[in-house]
């Protein structure tokens, strides 16, 4: 598969799959506060995307991920450029939550589909 | 108010999802219309060596009406049960409050959880041995208790769930614990019944047995015959049924549409064959439900048989029958009509009871055209008389024994 043709498979898998309206799939779309994912999703989001890409993807990376815009730009490297160069990517669009750090706005950051205790 | 004890529990709500209709009244409407649920099952024809490929199917049906938050934890067979469920919580017009109250149980039953995860499943581990590629929700829909969990979950109760899995009795056991923990006043109301899917699976196991019927293939509408000399065999059918039970002086009170009463659980076991079942375990669970009701045998007015058309189950029934009733009580199976709906048959054949009460009318059993087994009251035609009684009987697998005693707005037994 080709880098470009990922945002389309995954846009695909999240409206067969998780049975979402395609014009609520968009890359700014939330994927816990929007599109009412959880964390169950995220292991079967795993299971889909391998089973559609062919290749290895990390779960612990998915489960970070907050918007549909951020699956797109990981999977997309990760076909791209590999494990190690989409991971280095994640780490930046998705970094690993810090330890309760308020942001200067007041407002929290959108949620990660990793705990639903979280 | 000073509680008389026992407590009477009667019938509020009632849901269905089977191959002849997804209510009661037009399931018996099929049932009086001699229509059959039978039918080839395409899946089946490259199963090598097998000799059934019949079965009764449900068309159309794929859970949707299930938010999918809730249905991605359900198999097929939890997703007949909660349709069901939800189905009969709404013809109760039970209100949220009381739905979710703590003394309103869910007690559901199915032979197994969904053989099609299932199947999934082993397929993935036989295949890679690999804990990597599997759904998180396999499992939910695999576990023995998917049902009961299922509409628990769907529902929102908070009440005790219990998952009553015993294959063909499975519902039947459901409604008679139902009745024994509102009678008893450990909950006020239960949701309670049972389902089941079609899988080739479940239609291989029992070909394999020779229990399944192989004689019709090119005429699936004939099979099963219950009672019939020329019955051969089981056809596996699959369907979703639940009643709600309530305690019957608070359904009063709040204004709940009263269906009918149960009356009475008796259950035995035979110990003798897994598979063979024996009149006299029959008769003991017909006594010992009736006895549980208050009521003598000369009370009956109708029985609903399990007779699902094999050889000997049928003769087996049809024996502690005639030792009961004799040919004074008319007796039919609906698994000519419907096949066998495993974990749904209790729940569906009690509701059936319930409609044959309130209509006044008795189902013949479809394909019995010649009975060659004890002598009873079997109607090959649809009879009009008044029914207050019915006593209905599911005979599983280990020879669990169940009979069902139900009322018609319930005459005062206690």
């Amino acid at each position: 598969m080709d880098a470009q043709d990922v945002p389309a498979v995954i846009d695909r898998i999240l409206v067969d799959e998780f049975e979402l309206d395609a014009e609520d799939v968009v890359p700014d779309a939330r994927l816990r506060e929007d599109l009412d994912l959880d964390s169950l999703d995220a292991v079967d989001m795993v299971v889909l995307l391998e089973k559609n890409l062919g290749a290895r993807v990390d779960d612990k990376v998915v489960a970070r991920l907050r918007t549909v815009g951020h699956v797109h730009a990981y999977v997309g490297c990760l076909v791209a450029s590999g494990p190690e160069a989409a991971a280095r990517l994640a780490d930046e669009i998705a970094p690993p939550p810090p330890e309760a750090v308020a942001p200067a706005n007041g407002t929290p950051p959108p949620a990660s589909l990793a705990r639903d205790s979280g | 108010m000073t509680p008389t004890w026992p407590r009477r529990v009667v019938v509020t709500g009632a849901g269905l999802r089977t191959t002849l209709g997804n209510d009661p009244a037009r399931l018996f409407d099929a049932l009086i219309a001699g229509r059959s649920a039978v039918q080839r099952i395409d899946d089946l024809a490259d199963v090598t060596e097998l000799e059934c490929h019949l079965g009764g199917r449900i068309a159309d049906f794929d859970g949707r009406e299930i938010p999918r938050k809730n249905r991605r934890t359900m198999g097929r067979v939890a997703m007949l049960a909660v349709t069901a469920a939800q189905d009969a919580v709404a013809a109760a017009t039970l209100p949220e409050g009381l739905l979710r109250a703590p003394r309103t149980g869910v007690i559901m039953g199915s032979t197994m959880g969904s053989p099609a995860a299932e199947q999934e499943f082993w397929q993935h581990y036989v295949q890679h041995r690999s804990a990597r590629g599997l759904r998180a929700t396999t499992f939910f829909q695999i576990m023995s208790h998917t049902c009961a969990t299922n509409v628990a979950m769907t529902l929102g109760t908070t009440g005790p769930t219990w998952a009553t899995n015993a294959a063909c009795a499975s519902s039947s056991q459901a409604i008679g614990l139902a009745l024994q923990l509102i009678r008893w006043g450990r909950i006020d109301r239960a949701v309670a019944g049972g389902a089941d899917e079609l899988h080739p699976a479940t239609i291989i196991t029992f070909d394999a047995m020779g229990g399944a019927s192989r004689s019709h293939e090119d005429d699936p509408d004939q099979t099963p015959r219950p009672f019939d000399a020329g019955r051969d065999g089981i056809i596996c059918s699959e369907g979703g049924a639940a009643l709600v039970l309530e305690e019957r002086e608070q359904a009063l009170a709040r204004g709940a549409p009263i269906l009918g009463e149960v009356l009475g659980f008796g259950s035995t076991t035979d110990a003798v064959n897994m598979a063979a079942p024996a009149p006299e375990g029959m008769v003991a669970a017909i006594v010992a439900g009736l006895e549980d009701a208050g009521l003598d045998a000369d009370a009956v007015d109708y029985v609903n048989a399990h007779a699902t058309g094999t050889p000997l189950g049928d003769a087996a029934e049809a024996e502690a029958l005639h030792r009961l009733f004799g040919d004074r009580v008319p007796v039919s199976s609906i698994k000519g009509h419907t096949g066998h709906l495993l974990g749904a048959c209790g729940a569906t054949e009690a509701l059936v009871c319930l409609e044959v009460m309130r209509r006044g009318v008795i189902p013949p059993t479809r394909n019995l055209v010649q009975p060659d087994v004890a002598p009873l009251w079997l109607p090959t035609q649809p009879q009009e008389r008044p029914v207050l009684v019915s006593v209905s009987t599911n005979f599983a697998f280990g020879g669990v024994n169940c009979a069902l005693v139900l009322g018609h707005d319930g005459p005062t037994v206690h």
